[in-house]
């Protein structure tokens, strides 16, 4: 147990917390519109990487141009699934249909992306210059940290302010709520679903992107689609401001964790933080507690 | 009428029936014969992950493509001893322990003389028990058995534990003016392997003088690095010691420079890309590998087999070391029926497997092969280093090829 480090494990978290904060957004994004949790959101992080690479490495591209051609084809992949697979579907009441249709989309996703760009590591960068910030004699952030952060606050601003103001927001609200009475009411809702999906894609690639600049772009980059669930179990699965304390609670535990009681039970950590969330308030930290009329 | 004779006469018989039945059983088939001239072909199955959904696809389909490419290129020139051609069988286990025990199931009732290069120890060890009883030879790219190879039957196509200690602590105590006393800090993801090897490289360095201070391991799904740097910074170490996965070495590279700390940092037994390496671009980060760097194309050994996959068409995964192991594999499977041709039985294969070692000649370092002693192929390890003006990998010196 080392005392100093907490806090260095404190200003890690809240770096930490930013891109947990990203991936979390995109279960919420998909979950609010459309009612369903995407177990591919971790593919998705990984295509947005390679398509990035496809475009500022093979093809030379500039940032500004690839980051536009790699957001738009993820998101038309997003669209394109639930055009094709989850609408027809409608009608099916079930809650393990889509979860498992989204199973099998990661599995063919990492099939097409292992194809397309094999099982080695692509280096993808951004037009950042790689610095180091000493806070402290024991804390320091790198440039990618910042930029990590900075990407994962903009992000939550826009998609609470879509959300919140704009007429798509606003008709992803009534089609969650109920899509039945939104579809009289002349809701395209087939419309605002594929635009949750489309959203819920780009979001991760972004994730992508940037945490794949700071690291390497492997297959096992999709892994942390994962530690999104875990963000949005203990926000409340509808509440993305409910993201941002739990961004901060899942990282602050992983990394107070490490400081009292070593690496090995960084992820146990986590899972005890949602294991108690769920115990006390199983609606998340912001969530809505369902009222079912008996 | 039936008598008690009669009775009895049926009653030996049908146990005489179940005793020589159950023998053969015991026994194990063997559906290779021997006809004491070449046959047409001999056939080898490589059995491994091979499927993209799985982590170990990074390794599964490279080695068997490395495989191919070599069986490929000798069948091109007539086969072994220019006269037997050798059938390759890919068999995907998808890491799975029962699809690997169907797959196995399926080479054994064939007349396969071999099962190679099951990717994960938990699929391989139903395997290497069935395989010891029926009598086969089998190689795993895991850590079964702490991966030093099972006798006579099974082989470990990695190195082991034991390598990576020496080279490792050997050269550590070579950055260091002496290693009594220095600091030395150990990182690594957690697996039944890596744990492994961190019981062993810590008593290894406590008995050389060492003083081990941070000494972890982190779940391989970890993705930041920053309380370990710190405590790591606070430390003072003279040397850092790493087995992190490619997706967390970048990381953690980039978290303890920015701490300022500016010493050695050694990772073992991951597998990193040329391309992470590359990117990383850190001039005190060492690797130490089990063969030569395959973006080093000035490397003839490296072009020669790389021209062949792309003769081949099984260029995916062909800078990736699995791939060179899976080729330097075949070279030695072919190398043993060699032996044991023209009459290869899976017993007399397996035997010249046990006796068979070839040179490394540029692709691994010493002369990678199996002993009746030592099933271990990887016989030497280097150490490379990113050279940001060749913009490539290259050996360390005294660490070499």
């Amino acid at each position: 147990m080392n005392f100093a480090e907490i806090p260095n494990a404190l200003v890690s978290s809240i770096i930490l917390a930013g891109l947990y904060v990203l991936v979390g957004l995109s279960w919420v994004l998909l979950f609010r519109a459309t009612q369903i949790m995407n177990f591919a959101t971790g593919q998705f992080v990984l295509l947005g990487a390679c398509l990035y690479y496809s475009f500022t490495v093979s093809l030379h591209l500039p940032f500004i141009v690839s980051l536009l051609f790699a957001l738009l084809i993820v998101a038309a992949i997003g669209a394109s699934i639930h055009r094709f697979f989850i609408r027809r579907m409608a009608g099916n009441e079930g809650f393990f249909a889509p979860v498992v249709l989204t199973l099998g989309v990661s599995t063919v996703l990492s099939q097409i992306v292992n194809l397309s760009y094999g099982a080695g590591s692509l280096a993808i960068a951004l037009p950042i210059t790689q610095k180091n910030f000493n806070l402290s004699s024991n804390i320091a952030v790198t440039s990618n940290d910042l930029v990590t952060l900075v990407v994962g606050v903009v992000v939550m601003f826009i998609a609470q302010l879509l959300i919140r103001r704009s007429r798509w927001g606003i008709q992803m609200r009534a089609a969650a709520e109920s899509t039945v009475l939104a579809s009289q009411s002349g809701i395209n809702v087939d419309r605002v679903f594929m635009g949750g999906w489309a959203g819920a894609a780009v979001v991760v690639a972004i994730v992508g992107i940037t945490y794949g600049a700071s690291t390497i772009v492997t297959p096992t980059l999709a892994d942390i689609g994962i530690r999104g669930l875990a963000v949005a179990i203990v926000g409340g699965f509808d509440s993305i401001v409910g993201l941002i304390p739990a961004a901060l609670i899942v990282a602050l535990a992983e990394n107070l964790s490490v400081v009292f009681f070593g690496e090995s039970v960084r992820d146990a950590a986590v899972m005890i933080v949602i294991l108690i969330v769920l115990a006390v308030r199983p609606q998340g930290l912001l969530g809505t507690k369902a009222v079912v009329r008996v | 009428m039936i008598t008690k004779h009669k009775i009895r006469m049926v009653a030996a018989a049908a146990i005489a029936i179940a005793l020589a039945g159950s023998l053969a059983a015991c026994r194990g088939s063997d559906n290779t014969t021997s006809t004491g001239k070449a046959p047409s072909s001999y056939t080898v199955t490589v059995g491994t992950d091979l499927s993209s959904a799985f982590s170990s696809a990074c390794c599964g389909i490279p080695i068997a493509n490395g495989f191919k490419t070599y069986m490929d290129t000798l069948n091109d020139k007539g086969g072994v001893n220019g006269k037997t051609k050798v059938n390759v069988v890919s068999l995907d286990d998808q890491a799975d322990v029962t699809t690997g025990l169907a797959n196995f199931q399926q080479a054994l009732s064939s007349n396969t003389l071999g099962y190679f290069l099951t990717s994960a120890s938990t699929v391989l060890t139903p395997i290497a028990a069935q395989a010891t009883k029926a009598g086969i030879a089998t190689s795993s790219i895991g850590g079964y058995m702490g991966g030093v190879g099972v006798y006579p039957y099974v082989y470990n196509s990695l190195p082991n534990s034991a390598s990576y200690v020496s080279t490792v602590t050997k050269f550590a105590a070579a950055q260091v003016s002496s290693a009594s006393g220095s600091g030395i800090d150990f990182l690594a993801y957690d697996s039944t392997l890596v744990e492994t090897f961190q019981k062993d490289m810590t008593s290894k360095l406590n008995s050389d003088g060492w003083k081990v201070g941070y000494n972890q391991l982190v779940p391989s799904s970890a993705t930041d690095f920053s309380v370990a740097a710190g405590s790591m910074a606070a430390d003072h170490p003279k040397v850092i010691i790493t087995d992190l996965l490619e997706g967390q070495l970048p990381t953690f590279v980039q978290q303890i420079r920015s701490h300022g700390v500016t010493v050695p940092i050694v990772n073992f037994s991951s597998n990193i890309d040329d391309a992470t390496v590359a990117k990383i671009n850190d001039p005190n980060l060492y690797l130490v590998e089990f063969t030569a760097p395959t973006s080093d194309t000035s490397n003839k050994a490296i072009a020669t087999m790389q021209a062949q996959a792309q003769k081949a068409g099984l260029t995916t995964g062909d800078s990736n070391a699995f791939f060179v192991t899976g080729y330097v594999q075949a070279e030695i499977v072919a190398a043993a029926l060699k032996k044991c041709a023209p009459d290869c039985t899976r017993k007399t294969f397996n035997a010249a497997m046990n006796t068979t070692t070839v040179p490394g000649n540029g692709l691994m370092a010493g002369n990678p092969g199996f002993s009746p002693t030592n099933h271990v192929m990887v016989k030497k390890l280097i150490v490379v280093k990113y050279d940001s003006s060749k913009q490539l990998p290259v050996t360390v010196s005294g660490f070499g090829l």
